[in-house]
């Protein structure tokens, strides 16, 4: 069982990284070999499920405590980032509000969900003017350094504080956040379904959050 | 040379400007062989601290030029940045020692690739406003220009829209 969970995990990683799973790196075993392409994806799928928990505890831009708990009936679009980046974050939301538009009446069983990994600069309040330019359903949330940690890591994403220029000292408000630039879909029960890249289209994003809505 | 442009800078090139108002959005701007083409900038989310500016730049000479500074009077720092991706990471850094417009050829400032990174908004940008923009190249010399400002999560110049 250990074998095909490492085996799995080497599969996964193709798919996106984990960067604090220890196994992450396992040499491909005769076993993985033998496993079929659609073995494998379903091996994939079953141990990013996993792995990818999606717990996490933070309070969201109106200033309530909120846990992945309080999200279940509908289906969370996840995405970490920070309010200072003037690239990745405003073209997934971009991306991720088009998408709602794409969806129409489907578009109500989704609940878009920006984390930031940047809680010293992005509070409750600056997270709540800055979601609120891209789409009203978008839901901010920050918390402490250790809650962004914890949810972070439920997800296996990744962040750290870089400078701006590189081998440059960080200052204390001019930095930028390296991170994940994933956009998970989980399903109504909080399960793990899909990773998107943020370079997939409007159209494919909305398209394949249907099928699985709808499988 | 660092790509921070310092006051004593930005005046030097503020003197020796050649300043553009294009009639038309879609008219390109013309600074010795380049011609700068799609400026758009995104309008501010929220605080608005961090803004990008996004343009296609080409060369029409026979000969490499070179981006080598950017400044706005609406923002303390103007950079070239790049994004780049490596195993799902997105990164952010200033591009060092300049950006090479080849000859004959042309270079596409866009999201998730390069931009021109604007620090310290003074003044939130608004979607339907325009940018005043210097870019200073090696060659070619300094040029002002107007950039129009499409959404937040806008991915083209708005007038392409």
């Amino acid at each position: 069982m250990w074998l095909l969970v490492a085996t799995a995990v080497a599969v996964v990683g193709a798919q996106f990284t984990i960067r604090m799973m220890d196994d992450a790196n396992a040499p491909p075993t005769a076993e993985e070999q033998a496993l079929t392409a659609e073995e494998q994806a379903l091996t994939a799928q079953q141990v990013a499920r996993d792995i990818v928990t999606g717990e996490f505890s933070l309070i969201d831009h109106h200033g309530n405590a909120v846990t992945d708990e309080d999200f279940r009936g509908s289906w969370p679009l996840i995405f970490f980032g920070y309010t200072y980046c003037p690239d990745v974050c405003p073209t997934t939301l971009g991306v991720v509000s088009l998408v709602m538009d794409e969806l129409g009446e489907d578009a109500a069983k989704v609940q878009p969900l920006f984390i930031t990994v940047d809680p010293q600069r992005d509070t409750p309040e600056v997270m709540a003017d800055y979601v609120a330019a891209f789409h009203p359903k978008i839901i901010g949330l920050s918390g402490s350094l250790e809650q962004v940690a914890a949810a972070a890591q439920s997800h296996r994403a990744y962040y750290v504080k870089a400078p701006v220029e590189e081998g440059a000292e960080i200052s204390e408000t001019e930095y930028a956040m390296d991170h994940s630039a994933y956009l998970y879909l989980m399903d109504a029960q909080g399960v793990y379904a899909h990773v998107f890249s943020p370079t997939d289209t409007v159209e494919e994003i909305a398209a394949e959050i249907r099928e699985f809505m709808n499988k | 040379m660092r790509f921070i442009l310092s006051s004593a800078l930005a005046a030097m090139a503020l003197a020796a400007i050649s300043v553009q108002a294009p009639a038309f959005a879609e008219d390109p701007v013309s600074v010795g062989d380049l011609r700068i083409m799609h400026p758009w900038a995104r309008a501010s989310a929220g605080h608005g601290k961090s803004g990008a500016a996004f343009m296609t730049i080409a060369n029409t000479g026979g000969a490499d030029d070179k981006l080598v500074a950017a400044s706005t009077a609406n923002a303390k720092k103007t950079e070239i940045h790049e994004t780049t991706m490596e195993d799902g990471v997105m990164k952010m850094r200033m591009l060092m020692g300049g950006l090479t417009i080849p000859a004959g050829g042309e270079v596409a400032l866009k999201p998730m690739g390069l931009h021109v990174m604007l620090m310290g908004v003074t003044e939130k940008l608004v979607e339907g406003e325009t940018l005043v923009l210097t870019l200073t190249f090696e060659k070619a010399g300094s040029v002002e220009f107007a950039v129009p400002i499409g959404g937040p999560g806008a991915m083209m110049a708005p007038n392409m829209n």
